[in-house]
């Protein structure tokens, strides 16, 4: 099925068989819709308990920062105005991280970020940090991320993700392994995982001791260097730690998912090689699958066959794409925002014939909509509404709902596809 | 004030540091206004977190779709300045989108380079003539509005953007007998209570940037490029020969409307937002003596029933202790009703600076011999530290209320901008009588709730 690009720049883009361009600039005026380096630096930190945030910006930017996966952090800001712009803040920063060490003694943690406005006049962050890192008597975390500091969020990643090294370099010495034990990087406690994941893992015998941000502060952070394995389940995100912690504290790293059975199954049977202890994992996967399998069969019964879109994050559509073929759904678009090559590849695996299109915007979208008429679609926020327009069902990611995530999680999602394909109102149109 | 407090840090004027900040910036602002024009696509000039965080505002309040670009800074353009992208960027939404209006909205980044808006446009305008043909370039009006967010919030943004478009397109013409509103950011709802009570009255009228129908847009396949209902550009161009321009919002509208006065001699007027009985009287005789005509019958049995209301629910509001915050016109009204209900106000908060807020409020407090706290360009940690401390029983603001309730121990009733952690607060107007009746069912339902979640009803 062609979908014919508006425009020329956007034909490599777009593509049947082989893996699109991907991790180009965006190109001005066609209402794509990827966000900012900010918002990707957000996105990882934000979740780390115990820690208070800083942003070095007007305070629209911490406003809208606050909000990470439909939760709410608490945000500070340096709240920048005109004659900080002119003259300079760089003692109103000083300042205000005293004042937020003062006031919130407890969280042992101090991220400080700048954005755009902030970066473009040259506040130097990280001088500042040095400076008043003595005066305070906590660790203070520069992270650098103007909002124009890349082409989409996934720059962000990478920066939050140096930010949690430098924090672990200068501040967490290597203890002791602990048998048994592992850390999951790239996992963000959507709609409450991070348990489903622990408990499933703690079945298997195995203890989860940080999860990179979905349950982690300074003390889980700390105990994380006696992990046996890390667990990675997001690259884009989850890479650059995984690679730092395997160099720094010799603990390797395996890819897993928990989203989809045989994606659950073959992840906890590749941990289980890992530590010798696969007798272990039989049992409890026909354990798990027994519980779920009743009712799971009868959503897959509904769902089967139904055509969708996958339109999500980076690597999203490698984690997951295996999931949502397995509760039955074809996929014939899968796209992604920011994926860059790794995310492509691993999604072309699970999805050899369908059409995949990279830094979708507006237009594409609804030329796809009208074009091939999906049963579903899968994507974001921003998405969901215009979707509904058009008479097609939507599942968001990240979920509001339940978890997604091990073998509950599949039935969940399962579950929500049946609610949303099988709504009433589609009918009544 | 400093007395009251367990730590002067507690107080935003004591310290640098802002927590949890209840203000956005001034672009989204400008694209509030500009969402309400027909076939008008907001160009955000500026990295693409000004473009996505605001569509996500737009998105989870209105729950509809909501066309916004970006011209995508990257580290290029901060460096060397924007001109490509915004010359790209409007040739590129004029080939695919043929918006009718493009609003060039500026940020922070565009602002601080030193962007030259115009110059660019200019250039934009002869790409798009060479590229795309001479009717296409003059189909299409971009209009340049400057908010930088570091010298203003979302408040003067819209401000800004009101009076950007009003001096771009009014053109003097035959007068016309119309009353031209600027709603402000409010509702859709809102806007349409407003239109209702003007119909009543027989008024000709005409809603500037009306979000009424484009952010409020029916499920009726095939949908259309741009959703119906916005102000179309020829009556911004026509509203320089109107009767009276009224501006509900001051803070939000309000140097719009009087700049239509001082260069076309269009009467303006200012607020007040018509929440509650006197504000609502007070517009209703506004319209009725630019019109010198009578206030309907209809109009009197409305206010009727409102007074109906607030005196069967005086038993629930009186000596209530409330906490409000948001935008400073909506504030001011929703405190007045508050006060009309015999509720003991608190806490009155607004981000927004403003050099009238503070006497208003007092103005209102000295009325009702009310003595409460008035926090001007402050933030939500002290406002949450003063609700807690006067044990505030109900809290009116918009989502970012709910945090706060959790701490102060008392339930939220949802208003403002955004509300995104309960459906359909868009769909209903707080303003005129039958809004301000809903308001007053919200609230006192909201209270009943709360205080008795096992329906144990005191008798």
């Amino acid at each position: 099925m062609a979908i014919k690009a508006f425009l020329e720049q956007r034909q490599g883009h777009i593509v049947q068989s082989g893996i699109p361009q991907c991790s180009r600039p965006t190109i001005p005026g066609v209402m794509s819709q990827r966000a900012c380096t900010y918002y990707g630096a957000r996105w990882v930190l934000a979740p780390v308990r115990n820690s208070t945030h800083i942003v070095h910006a007007p305070a629209d930017c911490a406003y809208y920062g606050q909000n990470v996966r439909k939760k709410n952090y608490l945000i500070l800001s340096t709240d920048m105005n005109e004659k900080d712009v002119i003259f300079g803040a760089h003692e109103k920063l000083e300042r205000c991280i005293e004042e937020a060490a003062k006031i919130f003694p407890e969280r042992s943690l101090i991220f400080v970020y700048s954005t755009c406005i902030s970066s473009q006049i040259g506040e130097d962050i990280k001088w500042v940090v040095e400076r008043v890192k003595e005066k305070v008597q906590k660790p203070v975390i520069p992270v650098e991320v103007p909002g124009f500091g890349g082409f989409s969020q996934s720059d962000g990643h990478h920066i939050a993700q140096k930010a949690i090294i430098s924090y672990l370099s200068e501040y967490c010495k290597k203890e002791s392994t602990q048998p048994f034990s592992v850390n999951i990087i790239g996992e963000y406690n959507v709609a409450g995982e991070t348990r489903v994941i622990k408990k499933l893992l703690e079945k298997i015998g195995i203890e989860v001791i940080c999860s990179y941000t979905g349950d982690c502060d300074a003390d889980l952070m700390q105990k994380s260097t006696s992990a046996a394995l890390n667990l990675l389940v997001c690259k884009s995100s989850g890479l650059l730690l995984a690679q730092f912690m395997r160099e720094r504290y010799s603990i390797p790293f395996v890819d897993v998912s928990f989203y989809g059975l045989s994606n659950t199954v073959n992840s906890l049977k590749k941990i289980s090689k890992f530590f010798g202890i696969e007798h272990k994992v039989e049992m409890v996967i026909s354990e798990e699958y027994e519980k779920i399998r009743d009712k799971l069969e009868k959503y897959k019964k509904k769902i089967f066959g139904k055509k969708a879109i996958i339109l999500l994050g980076g690597s999203r559509i490698g984690f997951m794409a295996g999931a949502f073929k397995e509760a039955g759904l074809e996929i014939c678009v899968c796209g992604s925002q920011f994926g860059c090559n790794i995310d492509y590849e691993a999604a072309r695996v699970e999805l050899p014939s369908a059409l995949f299109i990279d830094d979708f915007n507006c237009a594409e979208m609804e030329e796809i909509l009208l074009r091939i008429k999906p049963d579903v679609f899968i994507g974001g926020t921003r998405e969901w509404y215009l979707a509904h327009k058009f008479g097609v069902p939507f599942l968001v990611l990240p979920q509001e709902t339940k978890p997604y995530a091990c073998f509950e999680g599949f039935l969940n999602m399962c579950e929500d596809l049946f609610k949303e394909i099988h709504a009433p109102v589609w009918r009544l149109i | 004030m400093a007395t009251k407090l367990s730590s002067p840090l507690i107080s935003k004027a004591n310290r640098h540091v802002t927590i949890n900040p209840p203000k956005m910036c001034q672009p989204i602002g400008a694209m509030y206004a500009t969402l309400g024009i027909d076939k008008a696509v907001p160009l955000v000039q500026g990295s693409q977190g000004c473009c996505t965080y605001v569509r996500y505002q737009f998105n989870r309040h209105f729950k509809e779709p909501v066309n916004i670009a970006v011209t995508s800074f990257h580290e290029d353009a901060a460096v060397f300045g924007g001109r490509r992208n915004l010359i790209e960027g409007i040739r590129n939404l004029v080939f695919r989108y043929a918006p009718k209006v493009i609003g060039v909205v500026t940020t922070c980044s565009s602002e601080t380079i030193g962007d030259d808006i115009e110059a660019f446009i200019k250039e934009a305008y002869k790409k798009v003539r060479e590229e795309l043909g001479d009717e296409v370039a003059q189909s299409v009006f971009v209009v340049p509005i400057h908010t930088p967010s570091y010298a203003g919030t979302h408040v003067k943004g819209y401000d800004t953007a009101t009076v950007s478009y009003i001096k771009y397109f009014a053109k003097s013409k035959e007068p016309n007998q119309k009353l031209y509103i600027i709603p402000g950011m409010i509702n859709p709802g809102d806007i349409e209570e407003v239109k209702h009570l003007l119909s009543l009255m027989g008024v000709e009228y005409s809603v500037l940037f009306d979000i009424s129908k484009t952010l409020n847009s029916p499920l009726m396949p095939p949908k259309p490029l741009y959703p119906e209902g916005g102000t179309p550009w020829q009556e911004l161009e026509d509203c320089a020969n109107g009767k009276a321009i009224l501006a509900l919002c001051p803070h939000a509208g309000g140097t719009g409307a009087s700049y239509l006065e001082s260069e076309f001699g269009v009467k303006s007027i200012l607020g007040p937002f018509p929440v509650g009985v006197e504000n609502t009287d007070k517009f209703i005789e506004n319209v009725a003596s630019i019109y010198e005509i009578e206030i309907p019958e209809e109009v009197k049995v409305e206010r009727g029933l409102l007074l109906d209301a607030m005196a069967d629910t005086c038993q629930y509001t009186m000596m209530r202790r409330a906490a409000v915050f948001g935008d400073p016109d909506i504030v001011i009204a929703v405190t007045k009703f508050l006060c009309e209900l015999g509720m003991d106000v608190k806490v009155v908060e607004t981000a927004t600076p403003s050099p009238t807020f503070a006497d208003e409020i007092k103005k209102i407090f000295d009325e009702y011999n009310i003595e409460g706290e008035i926090l001007v360009d402050s933030d939500l940690y002290e406002f949450e530290y003063l609700a807690k401390e006067a044990g505030v029983e109900v809290i009116l603001g918009n989502s970012k209320a709910v945090e706060v309730a959790k701490s102060v121990k008392c339930p939220v009733v949802r208003i403002g901008f955004p509300v995104y952690d309960r459906v359909g607060y868009f769909r209903y107007g707080i303003t005129g009588y039958k809004g301000s009746i809903w308001l007053l069912d919200l609230i006192v339902n909201t209270i009943l709730d709360y205080s008795y979640p096992h329906d144990k009803l005191h008798q």
